[in-house]
């Protein structure tokens, strides 16, 4: 198969992946995060660090998700004292934080990154690692959605004083998304990293951070479906079309507005009007 | 013993004394009534004792049980539920998953637990039977914004009964609603106290808390003016110049 066509395949799926892990969080808990990037560098750091450094594969792999997840609890908790704007201003600032920090720091490659992370797959197993993580994640929230966690998660996202008010931990249910989701992100970041061989900070910048975001967005906060196609419409998009990935950014800011306006369901809203009208 | 004891309890905004020193005590199956003049404190004392708000002193007694640090889902857990004089659903959600919602809480303090397990025809059963029980049955499976109020104020008391409350506490549950829908409602909330549920009952609605309460409490500025049998109390001077003649007392 074109070389071409299998880097596209995976970089599709870590980027489906992302943007499900960040509906768990904001789609399905309600908190909104603008620094989703920090938590798929995270995890690409970490596992850098360590492979260069002779770890088996299976142990950054590991570690990446567990760093992501412990950097998730951190700000997990210090979002349990702030809601919704002032919780998406808290993650932007955490998106900031990680690049000013990975930036200046020696053992992390400063500007320059880490580079020479050794694949420990080929192409297509790479391709099928990361379909693979895409699909787990998508499990994981289909049976969260189902389980009595998806309601409670939809009860804090709809009203949380009415859960505090019903009994529910809420803070304890907002921690375990951050964990879920930000492991998540962090296993993507995992294999990116031993994808590309080289990161650099930028590569996990504020503006990748809006980029998942818009993502679930344009997908459709909450659903499932609706994410994956965001995810796929909004990676392939600027690959099949010169003139999209030119003015990406103008573009994805259009379209989140634009979605805002006119469907706030995203695609998942189109297509259950268009389902009902068909029906 | 009494199954809420408040002890001096008091809360100031900025100035204000919302609640000022209120010593009160409830019995177990209880149904007392709590009136007062707009701005008396009524809604602040319920918040109180619910944990929405934390009072600068004194202290809330649950069976003899100091719960006045326990932040509030502890104490909706340990029984304290509350309605809403403003009704709040959980708007994306049908009615009977309203009150499905208020089911979990007890079970699933650990969220892995609640991962695991999916909401079970036994637990639909038993949202259906309190819809049913508030005669909202028919609109099970519509969405909260698409219900009159009088749904919606009959879908809260579903959701706090679903909640297991020891000790109900209803602000206004009757307002907005018409004349008949309101005795209705006030029929329920009696035959509940006859099922040996404690109630506190905030309500403008004069005529029926006087028809339904047991005991009737009266706050005024943040302060507990009386309390007693609801007609004896009612006919007190000191509770009609401050209840009644509030207005022309201040003009």
């Amino acid at each position: 198969m074109d070389g071409y066509l299998i880097s596209l395949a995976t970089f599709t799926a870590i980027n489906v992946g992302l943007a499900l892990s960040l509906n768990l969080i904001s789609g399905f808990c309600g908190q909104i995060s603008l620094g989703h990037a920090a938590f798929f560098g995270t995890g690409a750091y970490a596992s850098a660090l360590l492979s260069v450094n002779g770890s088996p594969f299976v142990l950054s792999l590991l570690a990446g998700g567990l760093a992501a997840a412990i950097l998730g609890l951190i700000v997990g908790l210090a979002s349990l004292r702030v809601r919704e704007d002032f919780l998406a201003i808290t993650t932007m600032g955490v998106s900031f934080l990680f690049i000013g920090f990975v930036r200046k720091q020696e053992w992390l490659g400063g500007e320059v990154g880490i580079s020479s992370i050794p694949k420990p797959l080929s192409d297509e197993g790479m391709a099928i690692l990361a379909f693979a993580l895409a699909a787990a994640i998508g499990l994981l929230l289909w049976q969260i959605r189902r389980s009595w966690m998806g309601r409670i998660f939809d009860m804090i996202a709809q009203d949380e004083d009415a859960a505090l008010s019903l009994g529910i931990d809420t803070a304890r249910y907002k921690l375990a998304a951050f964990v879920l989701g930000t492991a998540a992100a962090g296993l993507m970041g995992v294999v990116y990293a031993h994808l590309v061989q080289l990161i650099v900070p930028d590569a996990f910048d504020f503006i990748v951070s809006v980029t998942i975001l818009a993502m679930v967005v344009v997908g459709g906060v909450g659903s499932i479906w609706g994410v994956v196609a965001g995810a796929l419409l909004l990676t392939l998009l600027p690959e099949m079309v010169r003139f999209v990935n030119d003015y990406k950014l103008l573009i994805y800011g259009s379209l989140m507005i634009a979605v805002m306006l006119a469907s706030p369901g995203g695609l998942a809203g189109v297509a259950a009007k268009l389902l009902k009208r068909g029906g | 013993m009494s199954l809420l004891e408040i002890k001096q309890l008091s809360k100031s905004f900025g100035g204000v004394r919302a609640t000022d020193a209120v010593t009160l005590s409830v019995q177990e199956n209880d149904l007392l009534g709590l009136i007062g003049p707009n701005g008396a404190g009524k809604t602040t004392l319920l918040k109180l004792i619910t944990g929405t708000i934390k009072p600068d002193a004194g202290r809330i007694f649950l069976k003899g049980e100091d719960i006045t640090a326990l932040p509030g889902h502890r104490r909706a857990r340990a029984g304290v539920i509350m309605t809403h004089q403003i009704v709040r659903p959980f708007r994306g959600m049908t009615l009977q998953g309203n009150v499905m919602a208020a089911t979990p809480a007890d079970l699933f303090a650990r969220p892995l637990g609640a991962m695991l397990r999916r909401p079970d025809a036994e637990s639909e059963a038993q949202a259906q039977g309190l819809l049913d029980r508030l005669g909202i049955a028919d609109a099970a499976q519509r969405k909260a914004p698409e219900v009159p109020l009088g749904y919606l104020k009959r879908l809260q008391i579903a959701r706090a009964l679903a909640a297991r409350p020891k000790i109900l506490l209803l602000d206004e549950p009757l307002a907005g609603l018409n004349h008949a829908e309101a005795r209705k409602i006030a029929d329920l909330i009696r035959q509940l106290h006859d099922e040996k549920l404690t109630i506190v009952l905030i309500e403008h609605n004069l005529n029926e808390v006087l028809r339904v309460s047991r005991r009737l409490a009266v706050l005024d500025n943040g302060r507990l003016l009386a309390e007693g049998d609801p007609k004896e109390t009612i006919r007190r001077a000191d509770v009609r110049a401050a209840y009644l003649g509030g207005k022309a007392e201040a003009g």
